[in-house]
């Protein structure tokens, strides 16, 4: 390659553009040094040659580059930076085949080389735009140096430059839009090029535009793009080449000329557009700025248009001194730099597009159970696998699927999809044939529904609106205030609240209390739902006392005719209330009505048949007897009639005590008892106990509870009359006892003269000595038990009515000799007493304890000499150790008030083994913690399904194939 | 209310004016439904999840307590699966009273089947103190005070062996299932098989009078008339604890089935409660004034119901400890069973009274003094000795002093029973009683687990460090590592060896390595000792065979 080489040496023939060669030779030298170190780092299979061409080619710039450019602006520099960095890559893919790779290494090396120079002395000798400028000189020699390297070294290197070459052109004529070639530097003298040919990189422009547009699509393109040129290349690549080859001479005249006639302006203008195209230039472009058609570019610049607008574009810019050195060629940032700012674009890219995962990881990461493969929605592969589609909706998808629809097809059963749309056809043909008012009585018919839904719409978005109860009555009172004080207002003026106003309002008020309002309280309630009136008096007299109210309310309100109602419809109530009823007077009223009229009075044909009639009588005859008894009671009068009903049961109990008014607490529980034994008694062989009638009684009057608490033992044990008793008998220590002692003693050896069963009333009067005292002990109605006759029987008489023992036929004698045993039996065991001490020596126990151990004599005096005062005070002191360990106190012990028990406090060592010694780490509280433990995991205490859910395992990886997600899923 | 797309909604208008407030209601049930569920299967009251600050544990919580709802929820919607309904004997009306129902008039209405369970065994081997079912209700264990022992599957009548012991017998116990039962006879307790064979003699329970067993924890424990309790290990067959009552001797004892708690009956009215962990009783209680003839304790734990010689009647809660309710019988009770559904059956003299489940729902203030039995039986002067309900039937055993009778107590049995619960399907092949009886070892419960809280496994320990601190045993000796691996001595892998071997850097002595080599040594001299003594007695022409290890 003889032009090359000749090329080389160019620069040297034009002293006046290029720098005086010994201007700083040190510098470029070191600047080679560094280069060629770190080149030789960066490309450690680089061939030597290469190597030494690069070198070589960084001396020459050095050597080129004039001193007087660091008075460039920055502009310029970018501009011709980009030129530059365009110039360099084109080397680089001329250097070596085609691939990435090997690109970026080349043309790093010749950039790393201005990078270290600029750090290395930018401030001292050089501006910035000094070396980009040298750079661009450098090229130029470096690329002649490099070609002859070339030469000497693989002909098939050349070739493939060439081909470069060759291809760029191509590019640019295919573009169609200029067609000037792009700088082949080795082609020209270095100045000349760089003066003129800036507008080889217009050209380059369009394609950068490509490259980047290309870039844009896809990060890695370059690679695919470049064989494509070489296909190019290889097209019409000869016979360019060999008009080059021809023409070399006749260009480089014609280059002298074009350099002296070609303004400056002209430089100036094409720079920004060469800025732009190497800021963004990919290196395999290069090639396209190597080679020049000079005719090309001259008619070009000659476009009158164009130059219009350089012009225009050079006019802003301020002149410079220099136009060929004013082609400055700002450096490319350092490879790092750039590198870093590509990673971070890159980097941006890569996280928008990651981000969108972001969720889809989240929700894996966070989701309890994962299965894999993850079913990917878009797939759709596995169709069938989730549902079934009907064969008449769906195409068959698979074969399977396809041979059946076949099959069936043959066999005339189904046509499948085809079989529904021909029936849709049919249908809507159908319609057409129906006549026309049919049509529009179903359109109408339509049109009406949808109106009643649109309506229903609107009423429900009304009822929406209605607020609740506490929002209208806020209103309300809002409203009330406000009117409140307009009549304030009014009545400030002298205008009074007119009389029918006011009976309007007690109207209302009266209505109010009328309406279930007051029925409906939260009292009332209570009582319903707790059943609480089936036994509770107070709530039973409160219900009715309420009923009367509201019936009174009413009846004032309503007047007569609602009176006549009610008759009619709450005579079973009336019959209730009239047990509580008060109020006399009432009562006797509701009574009489009751009588006048009877159960039913309806003449219907069924009431007047026989059996009805007579049943109808029966009942009336029967409340008639009710009524008659309830007059009585009203009255005054005790009913002794002996009957079955409960009621009366309970009126002839009442008298159980001695006095028949008042009744005192203990005999109560004891009567009861009896009670219960007797009816047991009365029942046939089994001997049942019924609750009924002493739940009667319970009703029916007051009745002391006994009470539980932890400190009256005593009463408690008191509650069991046997206890009592023996206590009494026996012990006898206690005040109190011995006085009931005395009493029971008094009542179980009364043994004066043994009477007959019959004759008890007169027993009574003689008796009622010791009954009032026994009344206020609380032991009234002892039995009183004779001594025993010859056959060993004794007789028990009660301090009661003998109409109530008699009637109830009860063996009292066995009972009370059952009692009198049965206490006497457990007599000596202070049971209560014993566990009450216990406890409380078991209490004491586990309270805290503090014991004080001293050394006497410990830090006092000791000798014979010591007054006695000495002696004294050593004696009492001495050195006093306490030691205190906790306990349980009393008042917090989990049985302080629990009585008839006790619980033991001691720590069970054995559990600890199974006790967390300390809070687990994420739980906050140990509520958190135990509640996390509570829910069991095992099939025997939850569902099948709950098991499951629970010891499901994290990640079930299924048969399949585990493919990367296409899509965020969510 | 979301309005239909109008071409789906054929119906005339009003149609959807009523369907609006239906999935309002529909809604509210929904909600109320949830509601009963975590209120009957949700373990305990939720957490404030809210108030957590963590942001994950929060989460986390979170997502615990939906899944203790929805596990709530699907118990719930599991109950559909309990397809057979409890009920009681009813009255039509208020004169009706269903204790004066007889045996004969419900055996005539109810089912064949039904009718069958109603049965007499008359024996004349005295009175019969023993009838126990086995759990799931399959299996009869009769035996009476004079030695007579047999039991039976009762439903089939297949008699598994019948045995005269010649030796009074106080009591008898199935163990977890009907392959064996512990019978407690004058001088120890002993266990047959099912066949009649006897296979073990405990000797330590001497004098037991009283039996329970643990299913669960497979622990026998007995109560012996000086007041000692003893638990025996089934499964492993040790002796796990012995504790004196201090009490004197028992008179009756029994289990609390929720949390494996023994409950023991003394002389004095008094009530202890014991579990294996500890010398004292957990809780004592004061029931009565006089000997506690007999005790039982619901299924739930909840409820305890005990009788006592002064005639009394006392029902407990026993989560409380507060008495509900007392009254007196007619005669001393001596016997009481509590049914799976909480149906009391309380034997007294001759007689038999069967109270209904609401007994329990009695309080120290309601007004019923004496509760109205549900039914009763007996009362022709044969003693009755002991009652058990059968589980998951309508039957009640009573043994008595001329054998025993089943009666038919409606409404008494679970009627859905668990049969994934080891040990209680009533329906159980032998194949699965024997697959059942490894899964329950297997999930056999340690005896340290008893507690009066069943739940408290894996809660948080409160006890102070001090309190800690104190109970570590600051005395112990440390324990010599060096003198238990002296134990195995064979080979390479000799504990010594592989001590020596795997403690580290051999340039560094320590006292125990030093030791360790000192044993070492002396087994060695030892080994090689026996060797030349043997060598010595074997001769010279044997002595090569004498081993070298």
């Amino acid at each position: 390659m003889p032009p090359r080489l000749t090329h080389s040496s160019l620069p040297k023939g034009k002293p006046s553009k290029a720098k005086p060669a010994g201007r700083a030779p040190k510098k470029a030298a070191k600047r080679a040094l560094n280069a060629f170190s770190i080149a030789s780092h960066d490309t450690v299979d680089r061939s030597k040659g290469r190597k030494s061409r690069l070198g070589e080619s960084d001396v020459d710039a050095r050597r080129k580059r004039p001193r007087d450019d660091e008075e460039e602006e920055d502009e310029d520099e970018d501009e011709e930076g980009g030129a530059v960095k365009r110039r360099k890559q084109g080397r680089g893919n001329d250097s070596f085949d085609e691939g990435s790779d090997s690109e970026g290494n080349n043309w790093k090396m010749g950039h790393v080389d201005d990078d270290d120079e600029s750090d290395i002395d930018s401030d001292e000798a050089f501006g910035e735009s000094d070396e980009e400028r040298f750079e661009g000189w450098t090229f130029r020699g470096s690329q002649s140096n490099r070609k002859g390297g070339k030469v000497k070294k693989k002909s098939r290197d050349v070739d493939m430059d060439d081909g470069d070459d060759l291809d760029l052109d191509e590019g640019e004529s295919a573009d169609g839009e200029e067609d000037d070639d792009d700088l082949g530097d080795d082609a020209i003298d270095l100045a000349t090029a760089l003066d003129q040919w800036e507008e080889s990189e217009e050209e380059t422009k369009p394609k950068k535009g490509k490259k980047a547009k290309k870039s844009k699509s896809a990060f890695d393109d370059s690679d695919d793009d470049e064989p494509s040129e070489v296909d190019d290349l290889a097209a019409d690549g000869a016979g360019d080449f060999d008009s080059e080859d021809d023409e070399d001479d006749d260009k480089q005249e014609r280059l002298k000329d074009l350099i002296s006639s070609l303004a400056a302006e002209e430089e100036e203008k094409s720079a920004p557009w060469k800025a732009e195209i190497h800021e963004s230039s990919a290196p395999s472009e290069f090639g396209v700025m190597r080679k020049i058609d000079l005719a090309n570019f001259k008619s070009k610049i000659a476009d009158p248009e164009r130059k219009k607008a350089l012009k225009l574009l050079q006019d802003d810019k301020p002149s410079t001194k220099r136009n060929d050195l004013s082609r400055k060629l700002e450096a490319p940032l350092p490879k790092r730099q750039q590198d870093k700012l590509d990673r971070t674009a890159a980097n941006e890219k890569a996280n928008t597009t990651l981000d969108r995962w972001v969720d889809t990881v989240k929700h894996n990461r966070r989701a309890e159970h994962l299965s894999f493969p993850l079913n990917q929605v878009e797939d759709g592969g596995r169709m069938g696998e989730s549902r079934l589609l009907p064969t008449t909706t769906a195409d068959p998808t698979n074969e399977l699927e396809s041979t059946i629809q076949s099959i069936l097809q043959q066999s005339g059963l189904s046509n499948g999809k085809e079989d529904e749309e021909k029936f849709q056809q049919w249908e809507t043909l159908q319609t057409n044939k129906l006549p026309l008012e049919e049509v529009l009585k179903r359109r109408a018919a339509l049109r009406k529904e949808r109106e009643l839904l649109f309506r229903e719409e609107v009423r429900a978005k009304r009822v929406k609106k209605i607020k609740s109860k506490s929002y209208r009555r806020v209103h309300r009172r809002e409203r009330e205030r406000l009117m409140q004080r307009e009549r304030d207002a009014l009545k400030a003026d002298g205008v009074e609240v007119s009389e029918d106003e006011r009976e309007y309002n007690d109207r209302r008020r009266a209505e109010e209390r009328m309406g279930a309002k007051h029925r409906d309280s939260k009292w009332a309630k209570g009582v319903k739902a707790s059943g609480k009136a089936a036994w509770d008096d107070d709530a039973r007299a409160g219900v009715t006392e309420m009923a009367r109210r509201n019936e009174e309310l009413r009846r004032r309100i309503e007047g007569k005719d609602v009176r006549d109602e009610d008759e009619d419809a709450s005579d079973l109530s009336s019959e209730e209330e009239d047990d509580d009823e008060d109020d006399d007077q009432t009562l006797n009223r509701q009574v009489g009505r009751l009588q006048e009229n009877p159960f039913s009075t309806d003449k219907s044909k069924l009431g007047s048949m026989a059996f009805m009639q007579k049943a109808e009588n029966a009942r009336k005859k029967q409340n008639d007897e009710d009524i008659e008894r309830i007059r009585k009671e009203l009255a005054g009068e005790e009913s002794n009639s002996e009957d079955e009903d409960e009621n009366s049961t309970k009126a002839g109990r009442r008298k159980f005590g001695p006095g028949s008014k008042a009744a005192a607490p203990a005999i109560q529980v004891r009567g009861s008892e009896f009670e219960e034994r007797a009816a047991s008694e009365s029942e046939d062989e089994n001997g049942v106990p019924v609750n009924e009638s002493t739940k009667e009684i319970s009703t029916g009057r007051h009745r002391l509870k006994p009470s539980r608490n932890a400190s009256d033992n005593f009463e408690s044990s008191a509650q069991n009359p046997y206890l009592v008793q023996a206590k009494k008998s026996k012990s006898g220590a206690e005040p109190d006892l011995a006085l009931q002692a005395f009493d029971t003693i008094a009542a179980t050896q009364d043994e004066p003269e043994p009477k007959p069963k019959s004759k008890k009333k007169s027993k009574k009067s003689s008796a009622k000595a010791s009954a009032d005292q026994e009344a206020d002990h609380g032991l009234a109605g002892n039995p009183t038990i004779s001594t025993p006759d010859d056959d060993g029987f004794q007789t028990v008489t009660y301090n009661d009515d003998s109409d109530d023992i008699e009637n109830e036929g009860i063996d009292l004698d066995l009972l009370t000799r059952n009692h009198a045993l049965t206490a006497s039996a457990f007599a000596g065991d202070n049971v209560e007493q014993e566990f009450v001490a216990e406890k409380a020596a078991v209490a004491l126990d586990d309270d805290t304890q503090t014991t004080t151990t001293s050394l006497p004599g410990w830090g006092t005096w000791a000798g014979s000499d010591l007054s006695q005062a000495q002696k004294k005070h050593a004696r009492h002191a001495g050195y006093k150790t306490t030691t205190v360990v906790e306990g349980v106190n009393a008042k917090k012990r989990k049985d302080a008030k629990l009585d008839r028990v006790i619980v033991n406090e001691r720590r069970q060592k054995a559990n600890t083994k199974y006790l967390a010694a300390q809070l687990p780490f994420p739980f906050e509280n140990r509520e958190q913690y135990e509640r996390s433990l509570r829910l069991p995991q095992g099939p025997e205490w939850t569902t099948k399904r709950t098991h499951q859910q629970a010891t499901k395992p994290r990640v079930v990886v299924r048969q399949g194939v585990v493919g990367a997600l296409r899509k965020p899923l969510v | 209310m979301a309005s239909k797309p109008p071409s789906r909604d054929s119906a005339p208008g009003r149609k959807s004016i009523t369907a609006a407030p239906v999935l309002d209601a529909d809604a509210q049930k929904r909600a109320d439904f949830a509601k009963a569920a975590s209120k009957q299967y949700g373990r305990g009251e939720q957490i404030r999840t809210k108030s957590v600050r963590d942001k994950k544990l929060r989460s986390n919580l979170k997502a615990l307590e939906a899944k203790n709802q929805e596990a709530a929820f699907q118990a719930k919607q599991a109950e559909i699966l309990l397809d057979n309904e409890a009920g009681l004997l009813e009255t039509e009306h208020e004169l009706e009273k269903t204790y004066r129902v007889r045996q004969d008039e419900i055996q005539q209405e109810v089912s064949i089947e039904t009718a069958k369970k109603r049965f007499e065994l008359k024996l004349d081997m005295g009175p019969y103190d023993v009838g126990e079912y086995t759990r799931n209700g399959r299996d009869l264990l009769l035996a009476s005070r004079k030695g007579h022992l047999a039991c039976l599957d009762w439903r089939d009548g297949k008699l598994g062996c019948e045995l005269q012991l010649n030796e009074t017998i106080r009591d008898a116990k199935w163990l977890h299932n009907n392959q064996s039962f512990a019978v407690a006879q004058k001088k120890c307790v002993y266990i047959y098989a099912r066949d009649g064979v006897e296979i073990h003699q405990l000797k330590k329970h001497q004098e037991a009078t009283h039996l329970e067993f643990l299913p669960y924890h497979f622990l026998l424990a007995s109560i012996s008339t000086a007041g000692m309790i003893r638990y025996t290990d089934t499964s492993t067959g040790q002796m796990l604890q012995e504790l004196p009552t201090k009490l004197g001797p028992p008179t009756s004892f029994c289990q609390n089935p929720h949390n494996a708690v023994l409950f023991a009956g003394h002389q004095k009215g008094l009530v202890t409660l014991w579990s294996p962990n500890t010398s004292t009783p957990l809780v004592k209680l004061l029931p009565h004034h006089g000997p506690v003839r007999a005790m039982a304790v619901d299924k739930s734990g909840t409820y305890m119901v005990s009788a006592s010689q002064d005639r009394k009647l006392s029902i407990w809660d026993i989560r409380m400890f507060k008495e509900l309710h007392s009254h007196h019988l007619k005669q001393p009770a001596h016997t009481i069973s509590i049914s799976d559904r909480n149906v009391t059956a309380v034997g007294w003299g001759s007689n038999l009274s069967i109270y209904r489940p609401d007994i329990f729902s009695l309080t120290p203030d309601s007004d019923v003094r004496v509760p109205a039995p549900y039914m009763n039986w007996g009362g022709d002067g044969v003693g009755i000795s002991r009652l058990r309900f059968c589980p998951f039937e309508d039957a009640l055993g009573i043994s008595h002093a001329k054998g025993f009778s089943s009666i038919i107590v409606p409404g008494s049995g679970e009627p859905n029973p668990d049969s994934l619960e080891p040990g209680t399907n009533p329906f159980e092949s032998s194949k699965q009683r024997q697959e059942s009886e490894v899964h329950a070892l297997l999930e056999k419960l340690q005896p340290e687990m008893i507690s009066l809280d069943p739940n408290f496994v894996g809660n948080l320990d409160l006890a102070s460090e001090e309190q800690r601190k104190r109970e570590r045993d600051l005395d112990a000796k440390p324990d010599d590592k060096i003198a238990k691996l002296k134990n195995k001595q064979r080979g390479r892998s000799s504990a010594l060896k592989k001590y020596l071997r795997k403690s580290g850097q051999k340039n560094v002595v320590t006292e125990e390595k030093v030791r360790a080599r000192e044993a070492l040594e002396a087994q060695r001299a030892k080994v090689k000792d026996r060797f030349e003594k043997e060598k010595e007695a074997f001769g010279p022409a044997l002595g090569r065979f004498a081993r070298k290890a």
